[in-house]
């Protein structure tokens, strides 16, 4: 499904590339069209901008805390107990 | 005329001086001339209120044993379940869910030590957001000046107290919605240790962060609501399951003892207008505080809590995202569509930098057993307003009132936001810290504070 719906847009580059705060606004209205449509989510064209706005200010915060370097031993806090 | 405070009213009611009946009949007169005002309820059970408060009365004349709370009109934000009521949460989508089975486990808890629920209170859509500008249901106004916001998202919560119409509330605090609203009210709050009190009845924002807690016009206030409340239940996955731990008895013990330092570092400490660092200054003489200990990575702190809080938030409304977009307030609707989208990674990594930034807080408390910050960077700003200059640059002002609360909700540790009152100026928190479930340290320093003049609603 990802590979069909996500063509043009590889997600793992778009990660890197958040990091170094370079997705432009063209490169996140094409990450959230074909995102949004690889997990069907239709967004009328009014609400565009404003998802891309909160895109782009999302992969700021991702860009700030991939900038930490955590070391690789540390595990998310969330404990499964079966 | 101000509510008297809620110990006050619990004690004259079990002396006999008053019947809360007639509490009842004030309470419900002051909400009548003040809501309008700044529009804090947004449902009165009026019906509800008037059989409890005739049952205490009841009780006492038969000689029962009352609760600590009897006959105290108290009111919860709008996303807590009230038996027979619909459970809105700031929004219009849940409007149309049926009516609460139910009360709340804490509105059970509350109910069993007498308290009189009076009413639900105005919010953020869903808790997503720090001003209580709700497009549904109209925003909440200040009552220190009505042009500014309350504060949010438990916006109501903090202007039903500090506008004298109850002497306490209950709100929610995932990114600091109790201690926002209480910092630009100038009224106490409580977040909790993070699984302290139960969620069972609450409606959820972000599981991972989501605590319930009390606002009040002062520390005892706070401290009887927050002793109420507690109770194990295991029909929350959050819950710990901890014995109960009364702050109550800790009020009256000083702050001999407690090693009390001040935050510091750029994060801590860059964003404080000089307000802010008068109020943060004005606490730390009070309670004695020497120390000044860097706190580090706030930022990223910050940054993790919200890409978990956009995913977490987005995945439990996927259903209405992707129905109901337009009945979904302005104001959260494309934060809501925008956090269905995240990459996997950036959330996971929020995850796994919560654990490094609880580790980084331990060896505070290595040091310190409450820790001084300021609860927002600034007061209360009007209504409308969308940009502030912090730190010599502009940024958004509704996420900037979260920027010093977030990341301690973030790790769980429980906070006591309480209020400075420079004079002729908009109130401002500040933040008590205190280690994982040690309540009663921040507690403590709270009373100190008080009873030195230095905090006050």
């Amino acid at each position: 499904m990802s590979g069909e719906s996500g063509k043009g847009v590889d997600a793992t580059a778009l990660a890197a590339a958040a990091r170094t705060l370079s997705l432009d606004r063209e490169a996140a209205e094409a990450y959230v069209k074909t995102v949004a449509a690889a997990v069907g989510l239709t967004i009328p064209p009014e609400y565009l901008p404003g998802t891309v706005l909160n895109l782009t200010r999302s992969a700021a915060l991702a860009a700030q805390l991939f900038d930490f370097p955590l070391p690789s031993d540390v595990e998310p806090a969330a404990v499964y107990r079966p | 005329m101000r509510a008297p405070p809620a110990l006050e009213t619990a004690r004259r009611i079990a002396g006999g001086e008053l019947k809360a009946a007639d509490v009842l009949s004030e309470t419900l007169a002051r909400i009548g001339s003040e809501n309008p005002r700044c529009n804090a309820f947004t449902r009165i059970t009026e019906e509800r209120a008037r059989r409890d408060a005739e049952a205490v009365d009841r009780a006492r004349a038969a000689g029962a044993r009352l609760g600590p709370l009897a006959g105290v009109p108290y009111a919860v934000k709008n996303l807590y379940d009230i038996r027979g009521e619909v459970t809105v949460a700031g929004s219009r989508i849940s409007a149309d869910n049926p009516p609460a089975a139910a009360d709340a486990f804490v509105v059970e808890r509350l109910q069993q030590a007498g308290a009189i629920l009076v009413g639900a209170l105005n919010m953020e859509e869903y808790a997503y957001g720090y001003t209580t500008e709700n497009h549904h249901y109209g925003p909440t106004r200040n009552p220190h000046d009505l042009s500014c916001s309350a504060g949010g998202s438990s916006g109501g919560s903090g202007a039903a107290v500090a506008s004298g119409m109850v002497p306490l509330a209950l709100g929610s605090d995932t990114n600091g919605s109790i201690r926002v609203p209480a910092s630009l009210c100038g009224v106490f709050g409580l977040k909790p240790t993070y699984g302290r009190l139960s969620r069972r009845g609450v409606f959820p924002f972000v599981g991972s962060f989501d605590h319930v807690g009390p606002l009040a016009g002062s520390v005892a206030d706070l401290a009887a609501c927050y002793d109420a409340m507690q109770s194990p239940d295991p029909a929350d996955p959050g819950c710990a399951q901890r014995p109960l731990e009364p702050a109550s008895p800790a009020l009256q013990q000083g702050i001999a003892g407690l090693r009390i330092a001040v935050a510091g570092g750029e994060y801590f400490e860059g964003y404080l207008t000089a307000e802010a660092e008068k109020a943060v200054a004005t606490a730390a003489a009070a309670a004695g505080a020497r120390e000044r200990i860097d706190i580090p990575a706030g930022a990223e702190a910050r940054a993790a809590s919200l890409l978990i809080t956009f995913a977490e938030a987005s995945n439990l409304h996927q259903a209405s995202i992707r129905r109901r977009l337009a009945d979904f307030d302005p104001m959260t609707r494309d934060r809501f569509i925008a956090g269905a989208l995240l990459p996997a990674e950036w959330v996971l990594q929020a995850h796994r930098f919560r654990s490094w930034y609880r580790q980084a807080w331990r060896q505070v408390f290595g040091r310190a057993d409450v820790v001084i910050a300021a609860a927002t960077a600034f007061g209360a700003m009007p209504l409308g307003q969308d940009t502030i200059r912090l730190g010599g640059r502009d940024m958004p002002l509704r996420p900037a009132y979260g920027l010093l609360v977030a990341p301690l909700s973030f790790i769980g540790v429980p906070v006591i936001s309480v209020p400075v009152r420079p004079a002729g100026r908009m109130p401002l928190g500040v933040q008590l810290i205190a280690a994982p479930w040690r309540e009663d340290h921040a507690f403590r320093v709270a009373a100190h504070l008080e009873r030195q003049g230095a905090v006050s609603a």
